[in-house]
């Protein structure tokens, strides 16, 4: 009886959860006037309009390999920076509080409030509508986060372990890279998916820093909405586009996420 | 091989003092046990050795060389831990030849030296599991192979048995004897274990409060304790200790006597002028007899009476209510309620002062050492 009001839970939530997705995903191989019947049609012809509309109206390719050119190096850059500066905070304990308080409350000021002056520091050095000034605001926004959570998992490896490495004659560089790493390997790749997720979805400053040639595809969906109206079943067809290389991510990511939790169970 | 000198090494965290001024010398080829209560410093210690903890005040000589600003891995020490610090992501090859591999040693003579520390501790058949397909004794074993395959200078153990279970911890135990020899290497050795502090011990070290309470060899600390901490901590069960008043002193000797004890003369030399009014008096279990009601110095009511077989284990109530042990070898034949006599060899009794130092007889301070 539990087990099946377990199962009936499961079911709602995960409705309630894919239930937009999923509608979404529907509505971008359908005619708008199916999408918007009543009552909602269950059985509906086809239509691979909106894809055809989304790559016909923008270079929408250009956009998608934007999107993946900053993520990508985004998301390097986070964990090659992230990892050694959380281990460092882990293994020094003079300073360490007040240098992670600070990581924190810089992390609280919204976006919004730094939109302008970077817009500004942008145009002086002239790097508007670049690759670089992306990369840049985004590993900037999720490096905090990413050393929090790494931070996270480093605290839990038995501190022995680190103890018997430096006497087996590891250097610190040698300890985190062979020892340290290696075994927080799990974690390290769920902070990875995390800050994938943050960088693909990001939306603010794509939107003033970028103007055509770096554009993402996330801002262009935007350009759908036009005078007329919007395009339900082209805003949606780039939208399933623009989901899938997370839930792909993801699902590579997931054999590591899983070995990285059982991983302490071993011990 | 190498010797190990402390000079008033100390250790704060923060403001609180952990290690308060140790000196100590660890001869070449010794074994040192360091014992004490639970948070009295041992690890500590230990770990300041190894290099894994900074040293607050003080010089450490390892091989005559200072060492308190050389890193772990350049001191020539290994250490085995508690619990084993296996990596969990290496083979136990890998976990064995680490060490070699960050010197950069090359791979046959690598090999050659890991399936040598393998060979010595009988687990060539382990060497391509992984730690966490191993059960706790072979564990242990691993991180003595990664030990020893170091060919450390001083070898450094903390409560490397503790995690194992009491038939296995006997078996570990004499394989750690067994090392000892074979090497011939400088041991230092924490545990809480007196089986095994008195057994593989040249040397122990009693520690609390961050401080040595007393050096010397397993049976000199068990006959001669320096003071009331060593006495108490030192075998098993614990000596019993009863207050006793000076009633009177004549020459070189005092006559000592309670509720529980009658008058007994006691020969402490020349500090019997100056001795103090109240002392304790301290006697093994295994130094009590049971005799007669009436013949003894101690009159008692035996409460509880546990046969072991070769011994038997007699709790006793003295006339003030303090509770004795008494542990006489074969069948008593006691039981509880009988009234008894205890006595026992003054030869085998101690005196301490309200300081807790105990008193000496006059056969040690004219004598000096038996
Ligand atoms: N990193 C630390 N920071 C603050 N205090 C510490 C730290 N490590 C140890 N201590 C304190 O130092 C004292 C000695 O600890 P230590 O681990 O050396 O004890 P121990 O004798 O090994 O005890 P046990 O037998 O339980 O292992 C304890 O009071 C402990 O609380
Ligand atoms: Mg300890």
């Amino acid at each position: 009886m539990r087990k099946f009001l377990c199962l009936v839970a499961v079911v709602v939530l995960v409705f309630v959860y894919l239930f937009p997705y999923t509608w979404m995903v529907l509505s971008a191989f359908r005619y708008p006037a199916d999408t918007f019947a009543i009552p909602p049609k269950l059985f509906f012809e086809i239509s691979f309009d909106g894809f055809r509309n989304v790559f016909r109206q923008s270079v929408f390719g250009l956009y998608l390999m934007n999107s993946l050119i900053i993520t990508l190096f985004s998301v390097a850059i986070t964990m090659l920076v992230a990892t050694p500066a959380a281990y460092a905070l882990v293994r020094i304990s003079r300073g360490g509080t007040a240098f992670l308080l600070t990581v924190l409350i810089a992390r609280m000021i919204p976006a919004i409030a730094l939109v302008v002056p970077i817009y500004i520091i942008g145009n002086l050095t002239r790097q508007l509508d670049t690759y670089q000034i992306m990369i840049v605001v985004t590993v900037a926004f999720n490096l905090p986060f990413a050393i929090w959570m790494v931070r996270g998992f480093f605290l839990d490896l038995p501190a022995n372990l680190v103890d018997a490495a430096r006497i087996d004659g590891a250097s610190e560089w040698q300890v985190l890279t062979q020892v340290a790493a290696p075994l927080a390997r799990g974690g390290i790749f769920a902070t990875s998916v995390f800050v994938f997720v943050g960088a693909w979805n990001e939306f603010l400053f794509a939107l003033i820093l970028t103007s055509g040639r770096t554009t993402t595809a996330t801002v262009a969906l935007l350009s759908f909405r036009t005078s007329q109206g919007i395009e339900w079943d082209t805003i949606s067809a780039g939208a399933f586009m623009v989901s899938l290389p997370v839930i792909v991510f993801a699902f590579i990511m997931q054999r590591y996420l899983v070995e990285g939790l059982t991983m302490g169970a071993v011990k | 091989m190498a010797d190990v000198q402390l000079k008033e090494i100390a250790k704060s965290f923060g403001t609180v003092e952990v290690i308060k001024g140790i000196d100590l010398e660890i001869g070449h080829g010794e074994f040192v046990v360091f014992v004490g209560p639970s948070g009295c410093g041992k690890s500590t210690l230990l770990r300041m050795i190894a290099g894994l903890e900074d040293i607050s005040r003080g010089e450490l000589r390892i091989d005559g060389r200072l060492c308190n600003d050389i890193a772990p891995r350049d001191r020539g020490i290994a250490m085995v831990f508690q619990s084993y610090a296996l990596y969990p992501h290496m083979s136990v090859y890998d976990n064995v030849g680490f060490s070699l591999k960050l010197a950069r040693v090359p791979r046959e003579e690598r090999d050659a030296k890991v399936r040598d520390a393998a060979r010595i501790l009988q687990m060539e058949h382990l060497l391509d599991r992984r730690p966490a397909q191993l059960s706790g004794g072979q564990r242990q074993r691993v991180a003595i192979g990664r030990a020893i395959v170091r060919h450390p200078k001083v070898f450094l153990f903390d409560e490397p048995l503790s995690n194992l279970d009491a038939a296995l911890r006997v078996d570990m135990r004499m394989e750690i004897a067994r090392l000892h020899q074979e090497l011939g290497a400088t041991m230092v050795y924490v545990t809480h274990d007196q089986v095994e502090a008195m057994t593989l011990a040249d040397k122990i070290v009693v520690l609390d409060h961050g401080e040595v309470q007393q050096v010397g060899a397993p049976l000199e600390l068990y006959h001669r304790p320096a003071n009331l901490f060593v006495a108490g901590f030192i075998g098993s069960p614990k000596m019993n200790l009863l207050p006793v008043n000076v009633t009177g002193s004549r020459g070189r000797s005092i006559q000592i006597g309670s509720v529980d004890v009658m008058a007994t003369p006691f020969d402490i030399g020349a500090a019997a002028a100056g001795a103090p009014k109240e002392l304790v008096l301290g006697i093994r279990p295994h130094s009590l007899r049971v005799v007669a009601a009436g013949a003894a110095k101690i009159p008692a009511e035996v409460k509880l009476v546990e046969h072991l077989g070769n011994e038997t284990v007699i709790k006793a109530q003295l006339a003030s209510g303090a509770a004795v042990l008494a542990i006489v070898a074969g069948d008593a034949g006691l039981k509880p309620g009988e009234k008894v006599g205890l006595t026992f060899d003054r030869a085998e009794a101690h005196l301490f002062d309200a300081a807790g130092r105990r008193l000496l007889r006059s056969s040690e301070t004219a004598g000096g050492r038996r």
